[in-house]
């Protein structure tokens, strides 16, 4: 079978500033993912440069990408990924323990309204409680970076609203860059800042004057 | 009703898939259960063929039901014993020791000149001529020999060899080169390892024989064939009635003739390793296809679910899975039976060289065969029995959801507050091993399996080794042995010692008796030693010797056992060399011994009670090493002289003789505790790594390196490996053990000695196989998708 190459992303020229929470809407197969992977240090692009406080990421090599989302990078899962033969607190502390300033697990589980269910396993939380745990998980080590890929998109509304609120929790309090990606619109409105991503382009980057809290979202 | 399938078509290229995505797991599947049926294939084929090359050779040979050795009778005595119910063919004839001369050849031969009947080539035990003939009627200058002893030395027929019987020098020519079923194996009188350098026998036509030893007119020697195998005891005793008066040494039957209780014992070692060694193969397997295909089926439940949606009956789904083991099984027992064959004939080439059959050849059964492919199916369907039934049974909307989410708990460790610092990497580890405990303990069983195959095969070798060194170098301190033509008075002995080299010696008196206590009995060469004997002292289990009782009967454990009897009991004593009294005498002392049935007691009340002045029939011997050859060939022409054999040649024999059998037995027993620990390992890593490569892919992403996400791998696999080690060398010693009962019986028994070394090398293989399975797997995780986990679930 001939070679076929399939670009994900094509002249993508994006600034992106501490503090900021982004939201990037773009429906499936947009770029949107590939665009986290390559933020995130999973993924390097065929051509072009990302740089991060002064170093270039897309030159780094497997160990230094491992480095950089170690010390930098909080992610947050769809599904959650939480490690389930580890405890809420455990789950926070398997990145604590490999962090170089983080916070207390305990304290991270707190920002995230869950520090009384610090000791339950995976199993023994719902779908909203695991993903919050994620988060705090993901602020645990306070990264610069925080990057979630469809937070809300396994739970139902009323879960993902206490979710959203502890990402946007996490944001003012930390100063952390937050960048959620997703094809809900809705979230777009608590946002900063709002890229749209359509096949494989940059179409749409705006900042929202007013920002809506997340409990007055819907979708 | 269900539909029928659509396009079972479609089904088999998804099975074809499956194997290939599989593969790894599946070909150490393969590999054990090849194993399995390689070693069954091995075993029972060499034991059909060994049993068949006997068999055969036996009836064709016409090979003796009971034997008897007397001084001598005469040939009308031959008529009474043909009249004994039950006797089918008789044959009478002169045996008798030999020493020969070989051109090229310095050592010291002893043999037996048998005699053959004058004009045909006997009714029973007949010589199979492999080169040449028999001796003509009526020749006196014509011998065959035993094939064996002439391919040791080279010999032609054409060549010429100087016997020398009865004190004269005879020179013969070779006419021919035979093998024999009373000769198969080929062990001189008083040697522990059968020497074809050493010891020949030697056809020669009866005339010849006879004028030679003068026993015109008279026999020595007596075979017969029995109709009916229920009579046998009858006949035995009926024998020794009629011989009694002639010297007889008593009757014995097949199973006490040399050569067919070697080769009793070893088809009955086979025997035990053809059920021990398959069967371990076998469960290993059942337990991989358990883990393997119920991993696999608890992965495809959604795909379960829509080839059931889509009109798949439960029965085709079922079948479906069952016909990927049975694939697996089949390829497999291919692969065994191949290896098997090519195995089996190496090993029964190993055999041909020290059993002397004239068709000895590796046969495979085709029911054998089927046997084999039906245990390989079998373990497959049997180990797959649960999932399988588990797929069939899910109805198609259970099989769209996820299966329940996996329970974990604190370890026992952590919950009795031990174990609250362990890093978190570990409490994982410990976790999961803990959460399944079956599984985590068939898998550590699984692992063990190969260090416990390794060493109960190490142990046979340990023993063997052992049995050997505590032979050589505790039980025989005499360097050279000497056989007497008959009893000679006690002045033999001065004779001997004053032979140039000759630095210590004691005569010792053999004389066969059968000792009955009630209505048990059993028949043993009692062993007359001087009381203060240095060259061959009583020694207890560990090697410490033992004071021998003056008075009584020193009896071996297993004879005491044989005849319920302990020390202060009285036994009742039968000679059978001749003289034929009978005694009451009361044990003395019971000793430890691997040789099983034996006895002792002191020269003088031995010689006394057989009604002889004090005498010998066999002399043990301290020499000068550089002068022993000179003196052995001198000690072979003495006429008093039967046989004579050194210490050194024996060890040399049987280290040349076991040598490649041990090395062979150790390749082996190296290559199948890998692939057991190996398959075992490799499999629980794949397994891992298809369960929680999702977990360990979010830990990269969450920054872990590496070699940290190795750590949960390599260290829950290593974790249960060492746990496994104890077990393994447990299970080894307990297989071992188990191995050593059955293989050992009245005539000797093998102590169970396991040295470090083979603790080591088992250990060392488990370890080996452990870590290159884990590293084979842990190449995987370079690989693990990354961006995968980010969108997919759980």
């Amino acid at each position: 079978m001939g070679e076929v190459t399939v670009h994900a992303l094509r002249g993508v020229d994006l600034e992106l500033h501490a503090g900021e929470f982004v939201v990037v809407l773009g429906p499936s197969g947009s770029g949107k993912s590939t665009l986290l992977n390559i933020l995130g240090g999973l993924d390097a692009p065929t051509s072009g440069e990302v740089r991060y406080d002064g170093g270039t990421i897309s030159a780094a090599v497997e160990r230094e990408l491992t480095a950089y989302r170690r010390k930098r990078v909080g992610f947050v899962f769809q599904f959650y990924n939480l490690i389930p033969s580890l405890t809420a607190l455990e789950n926070v502390a398997l990145v604590t323990e490999i962090a170089d300033d983080p916070m207390d697990p305990l304290d991270a589980l707190r920002l995230v309204g869950l520090e009384a269910r610090n000791d339950h396993f995976p199993a023994q939380l719902s779908g909203g409680e695991q993903q919050r745990v994620a988060i705090a998980r993901a602020i645990s080590k306070r990264p610069a970076l925080l990057l979630c890929d469809e937070p809300t998109g396994a739970l139902d509304i009323a879960t993902g609203v206490l979710v959203l609120e502890a990402l946007q929790r996490t944001n003012r309090e930390t100063g952390t860059l937050t960048m959620v990606i997703t094809h809900n619109q809705a979230i777009a409105d608590m946002a900063h800042r709002v890229l749209s991503i359509a096949d494989g382009r940059i179409v749409g980057d705006r900042r929202n004057e007013t920002l809506r809290e997340p409990r007055e979202l819907t979708w | 009703m269900s539909p029928k399938p659509l396009r079972p078509k479609a089904l088999q290229r998804k099975l074809l898939r499956d194997l290939w995505g599989l593969r790894g797991q599946l070909l150490a599947i393969a590999l054990v259960v090849a194993s399995g049926v390689a070693t069954f294939l091995t075993m029972r084929g060499s034991l059909d063929s060994l049993s068949l090359a006997m068999e055969t050779f036996y009836e064709e040979q016409r090979f003796a039901d009971v034997f008897c050795q007397l001084e001598r009778a005469p040939k009308r005595a031959a008529e009474e014993l043909a009249r004994i119910p039950g006797v089918q063919h008789l044959e009478t004839r002169v045996v008798a020791a030999i020493t020969l001369e070989v051109p090229g050849s310095s050592a010291a031969i002893s043999g037996r000149l048998v005699s053959l009947p004058e004009s045909s080539s006997g009714l029973l035990n007949v010589p199979y001529v492999l080169r040449g003939r028999l001796p003509e009627p009526g020749r006196t200058d014509e011998v065959t020999v035993h094939d064996a002893f002439a391919r040791a030395h080279g010999l032609q027929p054409g060549d010429s060899l100087t016997v020398i019987v009865n004190e004269r020098r005879v020179g013969f020519r070779i006419v021919g080169t035979a093998m024999s079923p009373e000769y198969v194996v080929t062990v001189a009188p008083g040697a522990v390892v059968p020497d074809d350098k050493l010891f020949g026998i030697l056809w020669a036509r009866e005339a010849v024989v006879a004028s030679s030893f003068n026993m015109e007119g008279a026999f020595n020697d007596v075979s017969m064939s029995v109709q009916g195998s229920d009579s046998i005891e009858g006949v035995l005793a009926a024998v020794d009635r009629v011989l009694d008066r002639y010297g007889s040494l008593g009757a014995i039957q097949r199973s006490e003739q040399v050569s067919h209780w070697v080769l009793l014992n070893e088809l009955d070692g086979l025997r035990s390793m053809a059920a021990v060694l398959p069967s371990t193969f076998m469960a290993v397997a059942l337990f991989l296809f358990a883990v393997v295909i119920g991993r696999m089926i608890r992965g495809a439940r959604a795909e379960v679910a829509v080839l059931k949606a889509f009109g798949y009956s439960d029965v085709s789904v079922g079948l479906h899975y069952g016909s990927l083991v049975l694939t697996v099984a089949l390829l497999a027992t291919f692969g065994g039976v191949v290896a098997g064959g090519w195995m089996e004939s190496s090993m029964v080439g190993l055999y041909a060289r020290n059993f002397r059959f004239p068709d000895l050849h590796a046969v495979l059964r085709p029911a054998l065969v089927l046997q084999a492919v039906c245990i390989a199916l079998s373990a497959g369907l049997l180990g797959a029995a649960r999932a399988l039934m588990g797929v069939m049974a899910l109805p198609p909307a259970e099989a769209m959801h996820e299966p329940a989410p996996l329970a974990y708990r604190p370890t026992f460790l952590e919950r009795i507050g031990l174990a609250r610092r362990l890093p978190i990497t570990w409490r994982i580890i410990l976790r999961n091993v803990e959460r399944q405990p079956g599984r985590s303990f068939l898998g550590v069983l699984g692992a063990a399996s190969g260090g416990a195959l390794l060493l109960s095969g190490l142990a046979l070798q340990d023993s063997i080794g052992t049995v050997l060194s505590l032979q050589f170098d505790v039980l025989q301190h005499e360097d050279v042995s000497v056989t007497l033509g008959g009893p000679r008075g006690i002045n033999a002995v001065e004779e001997l010692r004053r032979l140039p080299g000759v630095r210590n010696v004691e005569g010792y008196r053999m004389v066969p008796a059968r000792i009955r206590s009630g209505v048990r009995s059993r028949r043993v060469l009692i062993e007359g030693l001087p009381t203060r004997s240095t060259l061959r002292p009583l020694v207890d289990d560990h090697g410490r010797a033992l004071p021998f009782e003056r008075e009584g009967l020193a009896i071996t454990e297993t004879l005491a056992t044989a005849l319920g009897v302990a020390p202060g009991d009285s036994v009742q004593i039968e000679l059978l060399d001749g003289r034929r009294g009978t005694r009451r005498e009361v044990i003395g002392q019971v000793f430890p011994s691997f040789v099983g049935l034996g006895a002792r007691m002191p020269l003088e009340s031995l010689t006394k009670w057989t009604g002889d002045a004090p005498s010998i029939n066999g002399a043990h011997l301290v020499v000068d090493e550089d002068q022993r050859l000179q003196l052995m060939r001198t000690l072979i022409q003495l006429p008093l002289v039967a046989g004579v054999g050194s210490k050194v040649d024996a060890m040399r024999q049987f280290n040349e003789m076991s040598a490649e059998n041990m090395r062979f037995m150790a390749f082996f027993l190296v290559m199948f505790a890998s692939i057991l620990t190996g398959g075992v390992v490799y499999n629980n890593a794949r397994i891992a790594l298809a369960e929680r490569g999702r977990e360990w892919a979010s830990m990269r992403v969450l920054g872990y390196e590496r070699s940290e996400i190795s750590v949960i791998l390599l260290g829950e696999l290593w974790l249960l490996t060492l746990v496994s080690l104890p077990i393994s060398m447990g299970l080894g010693y307990l297989l071992a053990w188990g191995t050593l009962a059955s293989v050992g019986s009245e005539m000797y028994s093998l102590p169970l000695v396991l040295h470090p070394s083979s603790y080591a090398m088992s250990i060392l293989v488990v370890v080996a196989a452990s870590v290159a399975a884990g590293l084979l797997v842990r190449r995987r995780l370079d690989t693990l998708h990354l961006i995968e986990v980010l969108k997919t679930r759980a």
